[in-house]
C-alpha cells in the first residue's frame, strides 16, 4: 500500500543519510571491551619520588549551575619538601588514541576524570597526550582514559554505577575533598601501596600528608599547589585613573594601608552603572550595573568566610558542636553588605547573566578584581584580557590567601592497585600534568619553567608571578576545606548557603548565620562516629 | 496556501454561495496563520537566542550597550590598532569618533575623518555614548565547533543506534500493542498495569541494577545494552499504539478475518495501514528519544569514544557555555540540523490523515 | 481530559461466530499470548530487575561506594522505611513535585493539543514548516535546553525580561533567583519541549474519519461543536495516553532542576523535587538504602495516580474498536 511505501521511504531516507554520513557504517555489535591482559611486569618504570607540598586543585569546570562553584578541594599547607628529580622516560610523539602505543601484554589501568578538573575539551587532549607518552614509556601498564564531563552530576552517577557493577576504574582524579566525600569508603589506603612499591612518603611534610587524608586514611599523594590571590583587570583601573593594587604584602595602596577598608572603597569605585556613576555616587543605579569591582569567584560559604581568616565551623574540642567563628561572621556580613547594599559584588542574577560571563565573571572583562586560585588560568583568555595579579588585602592586620589542592586517588575496588600506584606516583610528579591543572609545582626548582609556560599563554601580558609565590606563605589555617563531620552533608549546606545569600535580598545576617549554625549543628550531631 | 486554494476550488464547484465561503476560508487562513506565527515567535525565542549567540563573537555578549543581534563593532584603524567608533554628542551635534582611551569622565578620542588632527580629549562619559555596530554574522563558532567535534562520526553513530533501535521497537511494540488491544487474554488489565509500572521508577533508580546486569553480561563498552532491550518492547510505545489500535473500528479486522486472514495477516493488512500516523509518531518519538538519550550511552560506552552517539559526544562542548558561549551554541545548533531535516521529511505522514475505507455504514 | 461526550459513531457489533465460541476464543487467547511474548521476555530479562533491586536495597544499608556483593552491605530490616516518617524534607519536596504536576499536567495537555489542532488545520499556510519548528525544541538535548533557558530567563540579560522591561514592566520576575517563580519557570521549560505530545495528538487527529465531520457539517454543527462532540471523543484514547504519561513524567521530573538549582534545589529549596531528594540520598550522600525507599515512594505514588486514572479516566475514553 501507499502508506507502507511512505514508511519505507522514511526508513530508506534515514539509511541514506547514515550512509552519506561518511565512513563505512560501524558494525552494529561492537567488540566487547578489552579484556584485561595479565600484567607482565617487565621493564620497571621510573620511580619518582617527589613532590611535596600542596594539595589539591580544583577545578572549576564550568558548571552550568548558578553561582556556585566548583570545586576546589582541599588545601595544603605551605611549603615543600625536597623533591627528588624524576627521571622522565623517553617519549615518542603522542598519538591520539590511548590504546595505541601500549605494550602488547600491558595491564589496562583505567583513569577516570570528571570529579574535578580535567574534563574540559582542551584538557582532555593534553591528558590523552600524557597517557600516550606514559604508555610508550613502559610496558607494564596501559593507561586508558574515561572522561566524563560533569553536567548535572553525571560523572558522579557514572562512577557509582561502575563501582557497584564491579567495573571500578583504577585511578580517579584530579579529585578534591568534596568529590572524595561523595564516595567515602571507596578509596584505597595509599600507605601500604607506597610501602609495597618502596615509595618513600616520609619525604613529604607530615602536615602536607594530613591534607590528603580523609577520615585519617591517606588517599593520595600531594600533587601541586594552588594559592589564591587577586586577579585584576588593568584596563578597568586605567579607565578609572586608579593605581594598580599592591604586589607585595605590606605595600601601601595610594598612600593607604592595603586593608579591607581601602579595598572596599576601591571596589566601590570600580563598580559602575550604565550612566557612568560609580557605587560611591548617590546617583548610582543598582539595577543597571555594567561593571563590578570585586567577586569571590567559585567558592562556597567557607571560602567567603576565609576572606577574613581561616576557621573551622565547629568547636575544635568537640566537633559535634557547630560554632561559626567570629571572623567568618564578620566576613559574611561584609560580603552580604557588599552584594546587596554597597553593590560592588554581583548578586546571582548579575553573576549568571550573559554580560558577566554566566558565572565566569572575571572572563567577561566587566569585573575589576576577582579572588581565585592559580587554577583559574584555565578559564579566561590569558592573552586578550589585560590583567595581572595582586596580593590579598589585610583584615585586622592579617593577610590570608586560601589554598587549594587536588590529588589523584586509587579506588579500593581496583583490581590492580599496585600497578595503579605506580602510575599514580608518576602522575604526581609530572611536569606536563602540573601545566594541565594550573597547579604550582611544589618544588621550587620546577616553578620557573611552570611560570614561563603560563607567560607564553599570557603574552603580551607580563604577569608578576612573585605575587603567587608570596601568597603561598599566607595560607588559610585551618584550611577552608578541612575535615567536617559528615563532610558530604555539611559541604552541601555550605554550598547552599552561599547561593542563598547571593540570591536573596533583605536578609538579617545575624539571624541567617544563627540558622546556618543550627543547621550545621544538626548534621554534626547526627554524623556517624568515626 | 495551496490547501486554501484547493479548498476554494472544491467549494466553488459544489456550492452556490461560493464567494462568501471562499472569503471566509481566506480570512480564516490569514487569521490562523497569523496566530500560528505569533505563537511560533514566542515559542522559538530561546532558539533564536541560541542562534544569535552562535553567530556572535563572544566579546559581543559581554560588551556594554551591544545590540542583541549578531553584529561587529565598527572600528577605525589608527597606528596599527583598531578602535571602536561611538556616536558622541559635541556642541549639539552627533559626531562619529573613535574611542582611543576611555576614562570615567572624559576620553581620548580621534576623528576618523581627520586623523591628522591627532588624539584629543572629550569631556563626558563614554558609557552614555552609543557604540556603532553593523550587522554581521560570525561563522567562526561553527567552524571551530565542526573542527573540534567529529560530527560525521557522531551523526553516523546516532543514526545507526536510532534506526536499529527504532526498527526493533516498532516490530516489538506493534506486536505487543496488538496483543493488548485485540485479544482476550486473562488478566490483561493487570498485565497492562505491570507494563506501565516498568516506566514508573525514575531512570536514576534503575542505573545501578542495569549497569550491574550489563556488566555481568560483558556488554559494557558495546552498543548491546542500548539496542537489545529495544527489541523487547517498551511501555511508552506499546501504550500509545494500543490506544490507537483500540480506536480502530473492529469491523475492519473482523471483515478481514471473515476472508480467512490470520491475526498476523490482519495486523499487517488492516491495522498497520490504518495506523500510519500513530506508527509515524512512535517512530519519531522513539528515534528522537534515542537521539537525545544521554546517560545510558555515557555509562555503557565510557572510554569508547569511537562508539559515542552525538548526545554524549557534544556533552563537553555544550556545557563549556561560560567560557565559550558562541561555540557551545553553535555546537547545539549543528546538532539540531539533522533531526530537523528528518522530522521535516517524516511529518508529511500527517498530511493526509486516515481515510476509513471498507466500513459498511 | 477526555469529555464524557461520546461520539455518534457506529459502535462495533459483535462478530457472528461460526465455530464454537470456546475453541475460537481459546485460539484467540493463544494468539494474544504470542503477540505479548516480546514484552514478557523483555520484562523478565530487563525490566523486572530494577524494580526488584530497588525493593531489595530498601532493606539494606548498601552505599554503592564498593562493589555490590555480599559483605558490602547489611540488612537493616525496616529501618529505612521508618526514616521516611522523620524525614523533614520528604513532605516539602513532595509539595514541590505536586505543584509542578498541578500546573504541568493540564498545560502539558492543553498547549500541545492547541498546537496540534493549529498545525493540523487546512487553513494554515505551510503546515510542514510550522510542525517542524514547533517540534524542534524537543530535539534539543536536555542539558543544552536547560542552559539555553537559564540564559533566556536570566533576570538581568535574559531576553524574556528584556522584553518585559520593554513592555514597561519595571520589576519582571527574577525567575530562577526567586523561589516563587523558579518552579513555574521549569514548567515553561517543560512546555517548550511540546513536540512529542504534539505529534501524538496530531496522529490522533489524523485518525478521525473525515466522514464524521462531513456528516456533522450536514447537520449544521459549527466548528466548536464538532470539536467537542467529534474530535475530543475520537482522540480521547490519545488524550488519555498523554495525561497518563504526563503524570509519570511529572513524578519523575528533576534533571533540569538539578542543572539549574544545583544539588540543593536552589533558590531556597523551591526546586527540590521529590526525585531530586531521592537522587541526593543515592548519589550525593551514598545512602542507597534510604534512597531506595524514596524511589519506592515515587513508584507507589505514581502507580496509585496512574491506577486512579485508569479506573476513572478509562470510562471517559471512547474506543471505536471496543474494549475487546
Amino acid at each position: 500500500m501507499k502508506k507502507y511505501m511512505t514508511l519505507a521511504i522514511i526508513v530508506a531516507a534515514l539509511a541514506l543519510i547514515v550512509a552519506g554520513c561518511g565512513a563505512p557504517a560501524a558494525p552494529t555489535a561492537v567488540p566487547a571491551q578489552p579484556t584485561a591482559v595479565p600484567a607482565q611486569p617487565t621493564a620497571v618504570p621510573a620511580q619518582p619520588t617527589a613532590a611535596p607540598a600542596a594539595t589539591q586543585a580544583p577545578a572549576p569546570t564550568e558548571a552550568p549551575k548558578p553561582t556556585e562553584a566548583p570545586p576546589p578541594t582541599e588545601a595544603p599547607t605551605a611549603a615543600s619538601t625536597e623533591p627528588t628529580a624524576v627521571p622522565t622516560p623517553t617519549i615518542p610523539p603522542p598519538v591520539l588514541t590511548t590504546t595505541e602505543g601500549c605494550a602488547p601484554n600491558s595491564t589496562p589501568i583505567v583513569w577516570f576524570i570528571g570529579l574535578g578538573a580535567g574534563s574540559q575539551p582542551n584538557d582532555v587532549v593534553k591528558e590523552k597526550a600524557w597517557a600516550d607518552k606514559y604508555n610508550k614509556s613502559q610496558t607494564e601498564a596501559c593507561v586508558i582514559l574515561n572522561v566524563v564531563y560533569n553536567t548535572g552530576n553525571n560523572s558522579y552517577d557514572a562512577l557509582r554505577a561502575m563501582i557497584a557493577g564491579g567495573n571500578a576504574p583504577d585511578i580517579v582524579g584530579p579529585v578534591g575533598k568534596a568529590g572524595r566525600a561523595s564516595f567515602q569508603g571507596s578509596w584505597a589506603d595509599i600507605e601500604p601501596l607506597a610501602k609495597a612499591a618502596g615509595f618513600d612518603l616520609s619525604k613529604y611534610d607530615p602536615k602536607l600528608l594530613d591534607f590528603t587524608k580523609d577520615e585519617g586514611v591517606l588517599v593520595g599523594i600531594p600533587f601541586a599547589l594552588f594559592p589564591s590571590f587577586i586577579y585584576y583587570n588593568k584596563a578597568l583601573f586605567d579607565e578609572a585613573k586608579l593605581p594598580y593594587p599592591p604586589h607585595k604584602v605590606g605595600e601601601k595602596y595610594d598612600g593607604k594601608d592595603w586593608n579591607i577598608d581601602t579595598f572596599t572603597e576601591l571596589a566601590q569605585k570600580l563598580t559602575v552603572d550604565g550612566k557612568g556613576n560609580d557605587a560611591t555616587s548617590p546617583d548610582f543605579d543598582p539595577k543597571d550595573i555594567k561593571q563590578f569591582g570585586f567577586y569571590e569567584q567559585w567558592t562556597d560559604t567557607r571560602g567567603i568566610g576565609t576572606f577574613f581568616g581561616g576557621g573551622l565551623p565547629y568547636d575544635p574540642k568537640n566537633p559535634k558542636n557547630a560554632v561559626i567563628p567570629d571572623n567568618w561572621k564578620a566576613a559574611f556580613k561584609w560580603y552580604y553588605d557588599g552584594v546587596w547594599n554597597k553593590h560592588f559584588m554581583p548578586n546571582s542574577d548579575y553573576a549568571n547573566s550573559d554580560q558577566f560571563g554566566k558565572g565566569n565573571v572575571f572572563s567577561s572583562g566587566n569585573l575589576a578584581m576577582s579572588w581565585v586560585h592559580t587554577w583559574y588560568t584555565c578559564c579566561f583568555d590569558l592573552s586578550k584580557t589585560s590583567w595581572d595579579i595582586a596580593v590579598m588585602p589585610t583584615v585586622n592586620g592579617v593577610t590570608t590567601a586560601k589554598l587549594h589542592g587536588d590529588t589523584f586517588a586509587i579506588l579500593k575496588d581496583s583490581k590492580h592497585k599496585d600497578l595503579a600506584f605506580k602510575v599514580l606516583s608518576a602522575m604526581v610528579v609530572d611536569k606536563d600534568l602540573y601545566q594541565i591543572y594550573g597547579g604550582m609545582p611544589a618544588q621550587v626548582a620546577d616553578r620557573p619553567a611552570f611560570w614561563a609556560a603560563l607567560d607564553e599563554r599570557a603574552a603580551p601580558n607580563k604577569v608578576d608571578w612573585t605575587v603567587a609565590e608570596e601568597m603561598l606563605k599566607y595560607p588559610d589555617l585551618p584550611n577552608h576545606e578541612a575535615w567536617m563531620p559528615d563532610y558530604a552533608k555539611s559541604k552541601d549546606i555550605m554550598d547552599k548557603w552561599r547561593v542563598f545569600i547571593d540570591q536573596t535580598p533583605g536578609l538579617d545576617m545575624d539571624q541567617e548565620i544563627a540558622k546556618l549554625q543550627a543547621e550545621l549543628d544538626a548534621v554534626f550531631k547526627a554524623a556517624p562516629e568515626q | 496556501m495551496s490547501t486554501a486554494v484547493q479548498a476554494q476550488t472544491a467549494t466553488a464547484a459544489k456550492t452556490r454561495v461560493l464567494d462568501k465561503r471562499a472569503l471566509r476560508n481566506l480570512s480564516s487562513t490569514v487569521i490562523l496563520t497569523g496566530i500560528g506565527l505569533l505563537v511560533l515567535v514566542i515559542f522559538l525565542l530561546p532558539l533564536v537566542y541560541t542562534l544569535a549567540t552562535a553567530f556572535k563573537q563572544d566579546a559581543q555578549l559581554t560588551a556594554q550597550n551591544a545590540p542583541l543581534y549578531p553584529a561587529q563593532p565598527s572600528t577605525f584603524n589608527y597606528e596599527g590598532k583598531d578602535y571602536p567608533l561611538y556616536e558622541v554628542p559635541i556642541d549639539g551635534t552627533i559626531k562619529r569618533l573613535a574611542l582611543i582611551k576611555p576614562f570615567r569622565e572624559d576620553s581620548d578620542m580621534l576623528d576618523p575623518e581627520h586623523p591628522e588632527n591627532g588624539v584629543f580629549n572629550v569631556k563626558g562619559r563614554w558609557r552614555t555614548w552609543t557604540p556603532v555596530y553593523t550587522f554581521s554574522l560570525t561563522l567562526e563558532n561553527f567552524t571551530t565547533a565542526w573542527e573540534q567535534v567529529n560530527f560525521p562520526r557522531l551523526f553516523r553513530n546516532s543514526l545507526l543506534l536510532g534506526i536499529i533501535s527504532t526498527v526493533g521497537t516498532l516490530i516489538a511494540c506493534i506486536l505487543v500493542a496488538y496483543g493488548f488491544a485485540r485479544f482476550p487474554i486473562p488478566g490483561k488489565n493487570i498485565l497492562f498495569i505491570i507494563l506501565i509500572s516498568t516506566i514508573v521508577l525514575p531512570p536514576q533508580a534503575t542505573i545501578i541494577p542495569l549497569y550491574i546486569l550489563f556488566s555481568k553480561l560483558g556488554w559494557t563498552g558495546t552498543w548491546l545494552p542500548l539496542l537489545v532491550p529495544a527489541f523487547f518492547a517498551n511501555a511508552y510505545d506499546v501504550f500509545l499504539l494500543r490506544q490507537y489500535f483500540m480506536s480502530i473500528p473492529k469491523e475492519l479486522d473482523e471483515a478481514a478475518m471473515l476472508d480467512g486472514a490470520s491475526p498476523l495477516r490482519t495486523l499487517i493488512s488492516v491495522i498497520i495501514p490504518q495506523s500510519i500516523p500513530a506508527i509515524t509518531a512512535v517512530t519519531l518519538f522513539h528515534f528522537f528519544f534515542v537521539w537525545n538519550d544521554y546517560f545510558s550511552p555515557l555509562v555503557y560506552l565510557l572510554g569508547k569514544e569511537e562508539l559515542y552517539p552525538i548526545s554524549v559526544g557534544i556533552g563537553a562542548f555544550v556545557t563549556t557555555f561560560t567560557n565559550y558561549p558562541g561555540r557551545a551554541a553553535a555546537t547545539a545548533a549543528l546538532t539540531l540540523l539533522l533531526p530537523a531535516v528528518i522530522f521535516f521529511l517524516a511529518q508529511r505522514q500527517f498530511m493526509q490523515g486516515v481515510v476509513v475505507t471498507g466500513v459498511e455504514k | 481530559m477526555a469529555t464524557t461526550n461520546l461520539a455518534p459513531v457506529p459502535t462495533s457489533s459483535t462478530f457472528p461466530v461460526k465455530r464454537t465460541k470456546s475453541a475460537y476464543s481459546r485460539q484467540r487467547t493463544r494468539w494474544g499470548w504470542l503477540f505479548l511474548m516480546p514484552w514478557i521476555i523483555g520484562f523478565f530479562a530487563f525490566q523486572l530487575l530494577p524494580i526488584a533491586f530497588t525493593f531489595f536495597l530498601s532493606f539494606t544499608d548498601y552505599k554503592a561506594t564498593t562493589e555490590f556483593k555480599p559483605g558490602n552491605f547489611n540488612f537493616v530490616g525496616l529501618q529505612n522505611f521508618q526514616r521516611l516518617f522523620s524525614d523533614p524534607l520528604a513532605l516539602p519536596s513532595m509539595g514541590v513535585t505536586l505543584k509542578f504536576a498541578a500546573i504541568g499536567i493540564p498545560l502539558g495537555l492543553i498547549i500541545p493539543l492547541a498546537i496540534a489542532v493549529l498545525v493540523n488545520s487546512k487553513h494554515l499556510i505551510a503546515p510542514s514548516i510550522f510542525r517542524t519548528l514547533f517540534f524542534l525544541p524537543t530535539v534539543i538535548p536536555v542539558v543544552a535546553g536547560t542552559i539555553i533557558f537559564n540564559g533566556v530567563l536570566n533576570s538581568q540579560s535574559g531576553w524574556i525580561n528584556l522584553g518585559l522591561k520593554a513592555l514597561g514592566i519595571e520589576d519582571p520576575p527574577r525567575w530562577f533567583g526567586d523561589p516563587l517563580w523558579a518552579g513555574f519557570a521549569l514548567n515553561l521549560l517543560a512546555i517548550w519541549a511540546v513536540g512529542n505530545a504534539m505529534i501524538i495528538l496530531l496522529a490522533g487527529l489524523q485518525g478521525v474519519p473525515t466522514e464524521l465531520y462531513e456528516a456533522a457539517i450536514m447537520d449544521g454543527a459549527n466548528y466548536w461543536q464538532r470539536f467537542i462532540s467529534i474530535t475530543v471523543p475520537m482522540i480521547s484514547p490519545v488524550i488519555f495516553y498523554n495525561v497518563t504519561l504526563g503524570v509519570i513524567f511529572a513524578f519523575q521530573y528533576f534533571v533540569p532542576a538539578l542543572l539549574i538549582g544545583g544539588q540543593n534545589g536552589n533558590p531556597q529549596g523551591s526546586l527540590l523535587f521529590f526525585p531530586l531528594h531521592f537522587y541526593r540520598q543515592a548519589f550525593v550522600f551514598s545512602d542507597m538504602g534510604y534512597a531506595a525507599v524514596l524511589a519506592l515512594v515515587i513508584f507507589v505514588v505514581t502507580m496509585v495516580a496512574t491506577g486512579l486514572l485508569f479506573f476513572f479516566g478509562q470510562r471517559l475514553v471512547y474506543y471505536a474498536g471496543g474494549e475487546s
